[in-house]
């Protein structure tokens, strides 16, 4: 107890010099003192024999792996359970639930589900959020509480979930059947998988008035809503609802959409029959993006498989011992150390603010992981710089950095006409362009632009519009690209002309 | 290539499909589940045909759930995705890709890793709705550099060189001592070759063509250490920047350098071999518009007047009633009219309807046809009494041939169809497009004996 005591004592001593180092005025000095001390040391360094110094290096990197108190083959190990941590499907629950809007969004989808098991009030709700705002987790949590709640083992289920997609079943036939087979799974019934549309239809209205009779509950969850709506027919939402609008049924539809404006595109007798009950999930804040973050670079303490996501790994991931304890701790300091920053905070911040979807938190984390286990040392301000940077950096921007100039060039006759104010324009308007644009030394044939321009056509760069039986030099286009990417390309691309640059800095004024 | 190593060093099963090849979605599932199948990852299915049915995504996602039991990881990689994006059935494409990308939402558990190969980037196939939630990670592989590429070449030597020409071989020019020398001489030749060719283009495909076409000339030059090659490839680069870096334009490039060897060779071989394009004229359009018949080249100069021209124009250009209205030259008017001018052209072709098509065909038949100097015609014609000509011209232009020569040029896609689809081609309202370039157009008028500009009004 006393050690524990200790060892907390210690590291919040470490941390108060932590802090003060970086705010304090105290801190400040002891921290230039500290950099004066390392100056020396290495000035001192370079004036020893080099082989004396390669032999110190040598011996400390094999040690310590060039990190504070982490050695090199421990690094590699929490590397590797950081990576297993965030590929595992469960991270993302885990790291979303302790959330606040969550629980709210959880408790406001619970309470009308669970008026329709109880009272049988017929319900329709449609969850709505931003991408990554964690809708389906709400749901999965709200349908499994309710399910393990109402459903005896054992016993024929009084709640049941048929769970549809608009990417999977987008058309009726397809939807109606798989409606009737997981209907059949959940309560042991025959499934013919030959039934035609009217018989399923049939089956769905039968089948809802008996187990009404039973005061049995359907939940339909309706996923990607907005794949359903924006058909110009959507008999499947009116059969459906309409179902509901009987008295013989006991049945809720929960839609799921991250567009706002999806009851609107609704059919106007299927929307009719809709209620316009909404539950939104907030898009999380620049804050729960930096928890998450957090959470996800973090070694568990104690056992690797503590957290019960690496449950049954490879038993090298094992930690056991003091000082695989020990070096756990380090690194998480410093990796906590590192995000506490000043520094990495104004990065992160600046991140966050863009995107802070639990999707973005995790390809920002596994490049941190390769890059960490690139250079072998613990997360470093640099390491966080150029994973945030390079993730702002879209693929276009990467395959133009590379295109040769003709291409480029291309590209920039484009943006101009675009800020000409034409919306479109085919290839001859482009080429006319490009023969202003072009210098001396720079000459392409009409017949090279074109096949430029298809190749930009189909690397997706360029999106043709209107009538495709056009030939394709007078077909009207325009670029799929924004104007900053095409400037960040001119800016890095490393063949660009001087006078292309000087002509795209024109239009960028 | 980098794929495939990376799955058969791991050694898990594997499948590998081409959207490309399979074209639909249907066929992209049954080859990725057949090739599991074949390796055991999957179960053995029942059914009529002992085979895994899979009509869509619905039915694939049955069958992985049935899946969840195996052990290893399965990884199914498919290939050329940016074709399921493409042409009518894009949306079922697009939808499908992103079911593969977000298979673990639908918490089946299954072991399948899907790993899609693309030369678009992952932004290109969103459609602006809520299923895009979350992207696929994504491996950008860069381009090669320069000298990637002179290391790549340098190490295909062997597989390159033995493409040389026959005559190139026999000729000697090539033949060197030792391989070490051999060695050296690639290298140097790269060294030059791929520099100067990576200004027009980094694909390694087209690095491999050109090279192995162009060291035999410059095997010849050698002794000069390449001087004599550098021009040489400087035509060839010219030639690239002026018609493009396809196969095609290239192939026909080295087929006219290789018919001026032979030329020059003929003459005695004093003259001096010429790389160019302006050189020998296009040897495919030439054969193309002496093969074609009369009857179809004054179709075709009909079709690209009725394009350019709006249909208003006709009756200016071909009416009886010629309304010479002399008026002062703006230079304002002038100069609004060129750029209107200007803009119609850049604006391209419009359609226009078989109908408007025979009657100017008929037109030009009238001022510029040779039938007039067909002595024995003329003769029938006078001897039936029929001067005006009229009659022999309507029954020339309604004719079977005509429509049948439109037909074929529409199968051609050297006219295509317009707006209209429902309508069949016989009928007369039905609209066309000509898709006939200027420089071709040109040269049948020019063999005609026609001026072309003296037709095209464009406004």
């Amino acid at each position: 107890m006393e050690e524990r005591r200790g060892g907390l004592r210690s590291r919040e001593k470490i941390t108060d010099a932590f802090s003060k180092g970086r705010h304090g005025r105290r801190g400040k000095r002891k921290a230039s003192a500290v950099r004066v001390d390392e100056a020396k040391r290495s000035t001192e360094e370079e004036q020893r024999p080099p082989s004396s110094r390669r032999a110190r290096v040598g011996r400390r990197s094999d040690q310590q792996g060039g990190s504070g108190g982490v050695s090199k083959p421990a690094l590699r190990k929490f590397l590797q359970i950081l990576r297993r941590r965030l590929l595992n499907d469960e991270r993302g629950r885990k790291c979303r639930e302790s959330s606040e809007h969550f629980q709210e969004s959880c408790e406001k989808l619970d309470n009308l589900i669970r008026s329709t098991i109880i009272h049988g009030t017929n319900n329709s709700v449609l969850l709505v959020g931003a991408p990554g705002s964690a809708k389906k987790e709400v749901l999965e949590r709200v349908l499994g509480d309710l399910l393990a709640e109402f459903n005896e083992e054992g016993k024929s289920a009084s709640v049941g979930v048929v769970r549809l997609s608009g990417l999977l079943h987008s058309d009726e036939c397809s939807a109606l059947r798989e409606i009737a087979r997981q209907l059949c799974d959940t309560w042991d019934l025959n499934f013919l998988k030959s039934a035609s549309f009217s018989t399923n239809l049939r089956f769905l209205r039968e089948i809802l008035s008996e187990l009404d009779k039973g005061h049995k509950t359907v939940i339909f969850v309706l996923d990607c809503l907005d794949l359903y709506t924006t058909k110009q027919k959507q008999g499947l939402l009116y059969n459906l609802l309409d179902a509901l609008q009987g008295s013989q049924a006991q049945a809720a539809v929960v839609g799921l959409s991250s567009r706002h404006d999806c009851l609107e595109l609704m059919e106007k007798r299927a929307r009719s029959r809709f209620s316009y009950r909404k539950v939104v999930t907030p898009a999380p804040p620049p804050e729960e993006g930096i928890r998450v973050l957090k959470e996800l670079l973090t070694v568990p303490e104690g056992s690797a498989g503590d957290d019960g996501l690496l449950s049954g790994s490879d038993p090298s991931l094992q930690l056991s011992g003091e000082r695989d304890e020990e070096e756990v701790k380090a690194f998480n300091r410093e990796v906590a150390a590192m995000l506490c920053s000043e520094e990495s905070k104004a990065v992160l911040d600046r991140f966050f603010k863009c995107n802070a979807t639990i999707y973005t938190v995790e390809q920002l984390v596994l490049g941190l992981i390769c890059s960490m286990d690139g250079s072998v040392s613990t997360l470093t301000l640099p390491m966080l710089r150029a994973a945030c940077g390079s993730m702002s950096v879209t693929t276009l921007v990467k395959q133009g950095l590379q295109m040769s100039v003709l291409d480029l060039t291309m590209l920039v006759a484009m943006q101009r006409l675009e800020k000409r104010g034409k919306e479109s324009y085919n290839f001859q308007h482009i080429y006319k362009e490009v023969e202003s644009l072009r210098s001396a030394d720079q000459r392409f044939g009409q017949e090279a632009a074109l096949e430029s321009y298809v190749r930009l056509v189909e690397q997706k760069f360029v999106e043709t519009i209107g009538d495709h039986r056009r030939q394709q030099e007078f077909r009207p286009s325009r670029l799929l690209m924004m104007g900053c990417e095409i400037e960040r390309i001119i800016a890095g691309h490393p063949n660009c002309p001087e006078s292309l640059r000087r002509s795209a800095a024109n239009i960028f004024l | 290539m980098v794929v495939r190593e990376v799955l058969g060093s791991i050694e898990r099963p594997f499948a590998w499909t081409s959207a490309r090849a399979c074209a639909t979605t249907k066929n992209i599932i049954a080859s990725g589940l057949t090739q599991l199948r074949e390796q055991g990852w999957l179960p053995e299915m029942g059914g009529k045909r002992g085979g895994l049915l899979c009509n869509g995504p619905a039915d694939l996602l049955n069958v992985l759930k049935a899946s969840r039991n195996s052990k290893s990881t399965a990884y199914w990689v498919i290939d050329d995705v940016e074709t399921l994006t493409e042409g009518a059935r894009s949306t079922e494409g697009t939808k499908f890709l992103q079911f593969l990308v977000q298979l673990k939402q639908f918490q089946i558990r299954c072991k399948l890793c899907i790993i899609l190969i693309s030369r678009v980037s992952w932004d290109s196939f969103q459609q602006g709705s809520s299923y895009e939630e979350n992207g696929p990670t994504s491996l950008f592989f860069p381009a090669y550099t320069v000298q990637q590429l002179q290391e790549i070449l340098l190490s295909e030597r062997e597989v390159l060189i033995p493409k040389l020409s026959p005559s190139e071989l026999l000729s000697g020019a090539v033949a060197l001592s030792s391989e070490e020398e051999k060695e050296k001489q690639w290298k140097r030749f790269l060294n030059i070759v791929v520099p100067s060719v990576s200004q027009c283009t980094n694909s390694i495909h087209m690095l491999r063509y050109l090279s192995s076409k162009l060291f035999g000339s410059y095997a010849c030059d050698d002794g000069a250490e390449g001087k004599r090659f550098k021009p040489k490839l400087q035509k060839v680069i010219q030639h690239m920047r002026a018609k493009g870096i396809s196969n095609v334009t290239l192939a026909e490039f080295f087929e006219r350098e290789r018919v001026l060897e032979q030329q020059s060779s003929k003459d005695g071989g004093d003259a001096e071999i010429t790389f160019g394009c302006e050189a020998v004229p296009d040897l495919h359009s030439q054969a193309f518009v002496t093969s074609m018949p009369y009857m179809g080249k004054m179709i075709l100069l009909a079709a690209y007047i009725a394009g350019w021209n709006p249909h208003t124009s006709d009756n200016r250009i071909f009416g009886r009633t010629k309304t010479v209205k002399r008026r002062r030259k703006d230079p304002l008017l002038m100069n609004k009219k060129a750029e209107k001018i200007q803009e119609a052209k850049l604006g391209g072709p419009g359609t226009f309807t078989v109908e408007r098509l025979v009657s100017i065909l008929k037109s030009l038949f009238k001022l510029e046809g040779d039938y007039l100097e067909d002595s024995d015609l003329l003769d029938k014609l006078e001897e039936s009494g029929d001067t005006d000509y009229e009659d022999y011209l309507r029954t020339k232009v309604h004719s079977q041939e005509t429509y049948q020569i439109i037909k074929t040029f529409t199968s051609q896609s050297l006219l295509s169809p317009g707006s209209v689809e429902s309508a069949s081609m016989c009928c007369e309202h039905y609209r066309l497009q000509c898709n006939l370039k200027e420089a071709a157009a040109l040269k049948i008028a020019k063999g005609l004996g026609i001026n072309l500009h003296d037709y095209l009004v464009y406004i």
